[in-house]
């Protein structure tokens, strides 16, 4: 499984994220049509530990969970999930495993617009460094 | 081909290459110390070519499995088509540490050793 569909799978796993958004949990790009509140994932940045023969098994990668809401006390509830979920979490049962999960920030992000809706959506936007190994 | 990049160049300590291929960053001085031979008919300070002195540290991720005290015949192929043979080498010393969300790695420093 990818990194991304570990995530995912770990997100969806959790019973304090999925009791809010069910299985919602969208890589990059939610459906127009998805009903709030869910998540959008995406890898930010990062990479493979480079080496002077090349890159290794290890990776630094940057990931970026967007939480949104109709309001903000949701989607800042759904935030506090999201951390409790991948904050400390690690799991080396899984390729490539999961070395370390940390995050790094949290913020209130933009409104966001939905085509046939008058009232934006609230966002929070947290940014997690997550370690991988072989 | 080859190219002033740093990447691409390899180290071997003894049998043990596999073990420093996480090598990101080598540093190497080949000095040679000056001896002062300045005398009274001298028309300015001079010096000879006293002994060379080779040594290098390295970084590499991980704690590796190179423990100080260990000595083995080194060599350097650069990325840019030259080597260093510098003999045979002792690690005098380990550190190894990181920082949260970090990785691990391990400073070595490497001294001239007997042949």
């Amino acid at each position: 499984m990818s990194v991304d569909g570990t995530i995912q799978a770990k997100l969806v796993a959790t019973s304090a994220v999925s009791d809010i958004v069910g299985t919602r949990a969208y890589l990059i790009d939610a459906p127009q049509t998805a009903a709030a509140p869910f998540l959008v994932f995406y890898r930010g940045g990062g990479g493979p530990l480079q080496t002077l023969s090349g890159p290794i098994a290890t990776s630094e990668l940057k990931y970026d969970v967007i939480s949104v809401a109709k309001t903000i006390g949701q989607a800042r509830s759904l935030a506090a999930a999201i951390a409790g979920a991948l904050d400390g979490w690690s799991d080396k049962t899984v390729s490539p495993s999961i070395e370390s999960c940390g995050m790094d920030s949290q913020e209130d992000g933009p409104l966001l617009l939905q085509d046939d809706s008058e009232e934006g959506l609230r966002t929070v936007v947290q940014t997690f460094t997550v370690w991988t190994g072989s | 081909m080859s190219s002033v990049a740093i990447d691409g160049t390899t180290l071997i300590f003894g049998s043990t290459t596999a073990t420093v291929a996480s090598v990101h960053s080598i540093d190497f001085t080949d000095s040679v110390a000056a001896v002062e031979t300045t005398n009274f008919s001298s028309t300015k300070a001079q010096f000879v070519a006293g002994m060379i002195e080779k040594g290098m540290t390295i970084e590499i991720y991980g704690t590796g499995s190179i423990d100080a005290g260990t000595t083995a015949a080194t060599s350097i192929t650069w990325n840019d088509g030259t080597s260093d043979n510098l003999g045979n080498m002792l690690c005098s010393s380990r550190a190894s540490g990181g920082k949260v969300k970090g990785a691990i790695v391990s400073r070595l420093t490497f001294v001239g050793a007997p042949a």
